[in-house]
Protein backbone atom coordinates (compact mmCIF):
# COMPACT_ATOMS: atom_id res chain seq x y z
CA UNK A 1 0.00 0.00 0.00
CA UNK A 2 2.71 2.39 1.10
CA UNK A 3 4.91 1.33 -1.79
CA UNK A 4 2.07 1.92 -4.22
CA UNK A 5 1.52 5.41 -2.79
CA UNK A 6 5.23 6.18 -3.01
CA UNK A 7 5.41 4.93 -6.58
CA UNK A 8 2.49 7.13 -7.58
CA UNK A 9 4.00 10.14 -5.82
CA UNK A 10 7.39 9.57 -7.41
CA UNK A 11 6.01 9.07 -10.90
CA UNK A 12 3.92 12.21 -10.54
CA UNK A 13 7.03 14.09 -9.50
CA UNK A 14 8.78 12.87 -12.64
CA UNK A 15 5.77 13.83 -14.71
CA UNK A 16 5.72 17.35 -13.27
CA UNK A 17 9.41 17.68 -13.93
CA UNK A 18 9.04 16.53 -17.50
CA UNK A 19 6.17 18.93 -18.14
CA UNK A 20 8.23 21.67 -16.51
CA UNK A 21 11.14 21.03 -18.85
CA UNK A 22 8.82 21.09 -21.84
CA UNK A 23 7.47 24.43 -20.67
CA UNK A 24 11.06 25.63 -20.61
CA UNK A 25 11.50 24.77 -24.28
CA UNK A 26 8.16 26.41 -25.13
CA UNK A 27 9.52 29.56 -23.50
CA UNK A 28 12.62 29.28 -25.67
CA UNK A 29 10.44 28.95 -28.74
CA UNK A 30 8.59 32.13 -27.73
CA UNK A 31 11.83 33.96 -27.16
CA UNK A 32 13.09 32.84 -30.53
CA UNK A 33 10.16 34.24 -32.48
CA UNK A 34 9.71 37.39 -30.40
CA UNK A 35 12.23 39.50 -32.26
CA UNK A 36 10.61 38.65 -35.57
CA UNK A 37 7.26 39.66 -34.15
CA UNK A 38 8.80 43.06 -33.34
CA UNK A 39 10.06 43.36 -36.91
CA UNK A 40 6.65 42.31 -38.24
CA UNK A 41 4.93 45.01 -36.19
CA UNK A 42 7.23 47.58 -37.80
CA UNK A 43 6.55 46.34 -41.35
CA UNK A 44 3.87 48.94 -41.96
CA UNK A 45 5.63 51.85 -40.38
CA UNK A 46 7.28 53.22 -37.30
CA UNK A 47 6.06 52.67 -33.76
CA UNK A 48 7.32 53.80 -30.40
CA UNK A 49 8.54 51.45 -27.69
CA UNK A 50 5.51 51.45 -25.43
CA UNK A 51 3.21 50.91 -28.40
CA UNK A 52 5.27 47.90 -29.54
CA UNK A 53 5.23 46.42 -26.07
CA UNK A 54 1.46 46.87 -25.81
CA UNK A 55 0.82 45.23 -29.15
CA UNK A 56 3.08 42.28 -28.33
CA UNK A 57 1.45 41.84 -24.91
CA UNK A 58 -1.92 41.49 -26.58
CA UNK A 59 -0.75 38.29 -28.27
CA UNK A 60 -1.63 35.52 -25.88
CA UNK A 61 1.27 33.61 -24.42
CA UNK A 62 3.96 35.56 -26.27
CA UNK A 63 5.21 37.94 -23.60
CA UNK A 64 5.57 36.97 -19.95
CA UNK A 65 7.34 40.06 -18.66
CA UNK A 66 6.95 43.28 -20.61
CA UNK A 67 10.15 44.75 -19.23
CA UNK A 68 12.33 42.20 -21.02
CA UNK A 69 11.12 43.52 -24.38
CA UNK A 70 13.11 46.74 -23.95
CA UNK A 71 16.50 45.00 -23.89
CA UNK A 72 15.35 43.20 -27.04
CA UNK A 73 14.56 46.52 -28.73
CA UNK A 74 18.00 47.80 -27.71
CA UNK A 75 19.66 44.73 -29.17
CA UNK A 76 17.78 45.01 -32.47
CA UNK A 77 18.90 48.63 -32.69
CA UNK A 78 22.54 47.74 -32.05
CA UNK A 79 22.33 44.95 -34.61
CA UNK A 80 21.14 47.50 -37.16
CA UNK A 81 17.84 45.83 -38.06
CA UNK A 82 15.89 48.77 -36.64
CA UNK A 83 16.73 52.44 -36.27
CA UNK A 84 15.18 55.01 -34.00
CA UNK A 85 14.21 58.65 -34.04
CA UNK A 86 13.02 60.82 -31.21
CA UNK A 87 9.73 62.64 -31.72
CA UNK A 88 7.70 64.90 -29.53
CA UNK A 89 4.66 63.29 -28.01
CA UNK A 90 1.27 65.02 -27.86
CA UNK A 91 1.40 64.33 -24.14
CA UNK A 92 4.31 63.53 -21.88
CA UNK A 93 7.99 63.05 -22.68
CA UNK A 94 9.39 62.64 -26.22
CA UNK A 95 9.06 59.16 -27.69
CA UNK A 96 11.65 57.01 -29.36
CA UNK A 97 10.20 55.66 -32.61
CA UNK A 98 11.48 52.42 -34.10
CA UNK A 99 11.50 51.60 -37.79
CA UNK A 100 12.92 48.83 -39.95
CA UNK A 101 16.21 49.34 -41.73
CA UNK A 102 16.91 47.74 -45.10
CA UNK A 103 18.70 44.93 -43.27
CA UNK A 104 15.68 44.56 -40.98
CA UNK A 105 13.33 44.19 -43.95
CA UNK A 106 15.58 41.47 -45.40
CA UNK A 107 15.69 39.64 -42.05
CA UNK A 108 11.91 39.79 -41.75
CA UNK A 109 11.36 38.51 -45.25
CA UNK A 110 13.81 35.64 -44.76
CA UNK A 111 12.15 34.69 -41.50
CA UNK A 112 8.70 34.80 -43.09
CA UNK A 113 9.76 32.16 -45.62
CA UNK A 114 11.52 30.11 -42.98
CA UNK A 115 8.54 30.29 -40.64
CA UNK A 116 6.08 29.20 -43.30
CA UNK A 117 8.09 26.09 -44.09
CA UNK A 118 8.70 25.37 -40.41
CA UNK A 119 5.05 25.84 -39.49
CA UNK A 120 3.78 23.67 -42.34
CA UNK A 121 6.16 20.89 -41.41
CA UNK A 122 5.25 20.94 -37.73
CA UNK A 123 1.52 21.27 -38.51
CA UNK A 124 1.73 18.21 -40.73
CA UNK A 125 3.32 16.21 -37.93
CA UNK A 126 0.96 17.42 -35.21
CA UNK A 127 -2.10 17.15 -37.41
CA UNK A 128 -2.92 20.75 -36.62
CA UNK A 129 -2.80 22.09 -40.15
CA UNK A 130 -5.80 23.97 -41.52
CA UNK A 131 -5.63 22.33 -44.95
CA UNK A 132 -7.82 19.26 -45.28
CA UNK B 1 13.08 63.71 -18.93
CA UNK B 2 10.06 62.80 -16.87
CA UNK B 3 7.27 65.24 -17.51
CA UNK B 4 4.94 63.92 -14.86
CA UNK B 5 6.30 62.78 -11.55
CA UNK B 6 6.01 59.03 -11.08
CA UNK B 7 4.45 57.61 -7.95
CA UNK B 8 7.08 56.77 -5.29
CA UNK B 9 6.54 53.05 -5.81
CA UNK B 10 7.43 53.35 -9.50
CA UNK B 11 10.39 55.63 -8.76
CA UNK B 12 11.68 53.05 -6.34
CA UNK B 13 11.36 50.31 -8.92
CA UNK B 14 13.13 52.49 -11.50
CA UNK B 15 15.97 53.08 -9.04
CA UNK B 16 16.37 49.34 -8.62
CA UNK B 17 16.50 48.99 -12.40
CA UNK B 18 19.12 51.74 -12.62
CA UNK B 19 21.33 50.02 -10.07
CA UNK B 20 20.88 46.60 -11.64
CA UNK B 21 21.76 48.10 -15.04
CA UNK B 22 25.03 49.50 -13.65
CA UNK B 23 26.79 46.46 -15.06
CA UNK B 24 25.75 47.30 -18.62
CA UNK B 25 27.76 49.70 -20.79
CA UNK B 26 26.79 53.25 -19.75
CA UNK B 27 24.93 54.09 -22.97
CA UNK B 28 22.90 50.89 -22.82
CA UNK B 29 22.08 51.54 -19.20
CA UNK B 30 20.81 55.04 -20.01
CA UNK B 31 18.80 53.83 -23.01
CA UNK B 32 17.19 50.96 -21.16
CA UNK B 33 16.24 53.01 -18.13
CA UNK B 34 14.91 55.93 -20.17
CA UNK B 35 12.80 53.63 -22.36
CA UNK B 36 11.28 51.94 -19.35
CA UNK B 37 10.78 55.26 -17.63
CA UNK B 38 8.76 56.36 -20.68
CA UNK B 39 6.82 53.11 -20.39
CA UNK B 40 5.98 53.91 -16.78
CA UNK B 41 4.97 57.47 -17.61
CA UNK B 42 2.75 56.23 -20.45
CA UNK B 43 1.13 53.42 -18.52
CA UNK B 44 0.58 55.00 -15.11
CA UNK B 45 -2.10 57.68 -15.35
CA UNK B 46 -1.80 60.60 -12.92
CA UNK B 47 -3.49 59.73 -9.66
CA UNK B 48 -3.31 55.98 -10.26
CA UNK B 49 -3.99 53.85 -7.20
CA UNK B 50 -1.22 51.87 -5.58
CA UNK B 51 -2.80 48.65 -6.87
CA UNK B 52 -2.74 49.97 -10.43
CA UNK B 53 0.91 50.95 -10.10
CA UNK B 54 1.76 47.54 -8.71
CA UNK B 55 0.02 45.89 -11.61
CA UNK B 56 2.05 47.88 -14.13
CA UNK B 57 5.27 46.98 -12.30
CA UNK B 58 4.31 43.31 -12.07
CA UNK B 59 3.74 43.21 -15.79
CA UNK B 60 7.14 44.79 -16.38
CA UNK B 61 8.83 42.13 -14.28
CA UNK B 62 11.88 42.09 -12.08
CA UNK B 63 14.65 44.67 -12.75
CA UNK B 64 17.33 41.98 -12.38
CA UNK B 65 15.60 39.80 -14.94
CA UNK B 66 15.31 42.70 -17.37
CA UNK B 67 19.01 43.52 -17.06
CA UNK B 68 19.93 39.85 -17.44
CA UNK B 69 17.94 39.90 -20.70
CA UNK B 70 20.00 42.90 -21.77
CA UNK B 71 23.07 40.72 -21.56
CA UNK B 72 24.29 41.83 -18.16
CA UNK B 73 25.07 38.54 -16.46
CA UNK B 74 23.18 38.34 -13.19
CA UNK B 75 25.13 39.20 -10.07
CA UNK B 76 27.53 36.29 -9.66
CA UNK B 77 26.23 34.03 -6.94
CA UNK B 78 29.32 33.39 -4.86
CA UNK B 79 30.05 29.70 -5.04
CA UNK B 80 31.00 28.39 -1.65
CA UNK B 81 34.77 28.69 -1.63
CA UNK B 82 36.83 28.46 1.49
CA UNK B 83 34.29 29.34 4.15
CA UNK B 84 33.99 28.43 7.80
CA UNK B 85 33.08 24.88 6.92
CA UNK B 86 36.20 24.37 4.81
CA UNK B 87 38.51 25.92 7.43
CA UNK B 88 36.97 23.71 10.13
CA UNK B 89 37.35 20.66 7.91
CA UNK B 90 41.07 21.30 7.32
CA UNK B 91 41.77 21.99 11.02
CA UNK B 92 39.89 18.89 12.14
CA UNK B 93 41.59 16.73 9.51
CA UNK B 94 44.98 17.88 10.79
CA UNK B 95 44.55 17.88 14.55
CA UNK B 96 41.08 16.45 15.12
CA UNK B 97 42.65 13.03 15.59
CA UNK B 98 43.80 14.13 19.04
CA UNK B 99 40.17 14.34 20.12
CA UNK B 100 39.84 10.56 20.47
CA UNK B 101 39.88 10.18 16.66
CA UNK B 102 36.34 11.57 16.74
CA UNK B 103 37.46 15.08 15.72
CA UNK B 104 39.15 13.70 12.65
CA UNK B 105 35.98 11.81 11.69
CA UNK B 106 34.00 15.05 11.94
CA UNK B 107 36.64 16.62 9.71
CA UNK B 108 36.12 13.87 7.13
CA UNK B 109 32.36 14.41 7.20
CA UNK B 110 32.84 18.17 6.69
CA UNK B 111 35.34 17.51 3.90
CA UNK B 112 32.90 15.32 2.02
CA UNK B 113 29.94 17.61 2.57
CA UNK B 114 31.73 20.71 1.25
CA UNK B 115 31.17 21.66 -2.37
CA UNK B 116 34.49 23.48 -2.55
CA UNK B 117 36.48 20.31 -3.19
CA UNK B 118 36.59 17.81 -6.00
CA UNK B 119 36.37 14.08 -5.48
CA UNK B 120 40.13 13.85 -5.88
CA UNK B 121 40.70 16.47 -3.18
CA UNK B 122 38.35 14.62 -0.89
CA UNK B 123 40.15 11.33 -1.40
CA UNK B 124 43.51 12.98 -0.75
CA UNK B 125 42.13 14.68 2.35
CA UNK B 126 40.79 11.40 3.69
CA UNK B 127 43.52 8.98 2.75
CA UNK B 128 46.76 10.93 2.93
CA UNK B 129 47.48 10.13 6.53
CA UNK B 130 44.16 9.28 8.14
CA UNK B 131 44.10 10.90 11.56
CA UNK B 132 46.40 13.75 10.55
CA UNK B 133 49.09 14.70 13.06
CA UNK B 134 47.59 12.33 15.58
CA UNK B 135 48.89 9.55 13.39
CA UNK B 136 52.48 10.81 13.60
CA UNK B 137 52.06 11.44 17.32
CA UNK B 138 50.88 7.87 17.71
CA UNK B 139 53.82 6.69 15.64
CA UNK B 140 56.20 8.71 17.80
CA UNK B 141 54.68 7.33 21.00
CA UNK B 142 54.78 3.78 19.69
CA UNK B 143 58.37 4.29 18.55
CA UNK B 144 59.52 5.62 21.90
CA UNK B 145 57.95 2.74 23.73
CA UNK B 146 59.57 0.34 21.31
CA UNK B 147 62.82 2.23 21.76
CA UNK B 148 62.63 2.18 25.52
CA UNK B 149 61.89 -1.53 25.33
CA UNK B 150 65.23 -1.87 23.60
CA UNK B 151 67.22 0.24 26.03
CA UNK B 152 65.78 -1.53 29.01
CA UNK B 153 67.46 -4.30 30.92
CA UNK B 154 66.25 -6.90 28.49
CA UNK B 155 68.35 -6.13 25.40
CA UNK B 156 67.77 -9.35 23.53
CA UNK B 157 67.07 -8.80 19.83
CA UNK B 158 68.36 -5.26 19.99
CA UNK B 159 71.64 -5.65 18.22
CA UNK B 160 73.16 -2.32 17.24
CA UNK B 161 72.94 -2.65 13.43
CA UNK B 162 69.32 -3.76 13.31
CA UNK B 163 68.34 -1.04 15.68
CA UNK B 164 69.92 1.76 13.70
CA UNK B 165 68.42 0.44 10.46
CA UNK B 166 64.91 0.24 11.88
CA UNK B 167 65.27 3.54 13.67
CA UNK B 168 66.26 5.09 10.33
CA UNK B 169 63.13 3.67 8.75
CA UNK B 170 61.16 4.75 11.73
CA UNK B 171 62.43 8.33 11.50
CA UNK B 172 61.59 8.44 7.79
CA UNK B 173 58.07 7.15 8.45
CA UNK B 174 57.69 9.68 11.24
CA UNK B 175 58.87 12.51 8.99
CA UNK B 176 56.53 11.47 6.19
CA UNK B 177 53.59 11.08 8.54
CA UNK B 178 54.33 14.56 9.87
CA UNK B 179 54.90 16.29 6.52
CA UNK B 180 52.10 14.61 4.57
CA UNK B 181 49.27 16.17 6.58
CA UNK B 182 50.92 19.58 6.16
CA UNK B 183 51.02 19.19 2.40
CA UNK B 184 47.48 17.83 2.36
CA UNK B 185 46.31 20.79 4.43
CA UNK B 186 48.01 23.27 2.08
CA UNK B 187 46.64 21.45 -0.96
CA UNK B 188 43.08 21.50 0.42
CA UNK B 189 43.33 25.17 1.40
CA UNK B 190 44.53 26.06 -2.08
CA UNK B 191 42.01 24.05 -4.03
CA UNK B 192 39.20 25.42 -1.86
CA UNK B 193 40.29 28.91 -2.95
CA UNK B 194 40.52 28.00 -6.60
CA UNK B 195 37.32 28.68 -8.51
CA UNK B 196 36.02 25.39 -9.85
Amino acid sequence: MLTACLTILLSQGTLYRMVGEREGSAAQLRRGVLEFCVLALLRDGERYGFELVQRLSEIEGLVTTEGTLYPLLGRLRREGVVETTWRESPSGPPRRYYQLTVAGKAVLSAFTDEWTRFRNGVDALLGTGVSS
Amino acid sequence: MTAAALPPLAEEWLDRLWWAAERLPASEQADLVSEIESHLVESIPPGASEAEVRQVLDRLGDPEEIVAEAGGAPEPIPTPRRGGLEVAAIILLLIGGFLFVFGWLVGVVLLWSSRAWTLRDKLIGTLVVPGGFAFSAYLLLFGLRWDSGCTGTDTRGCSGNQSSLSSGLFLAALLVSFLAPIFTGIHLARSADRPS
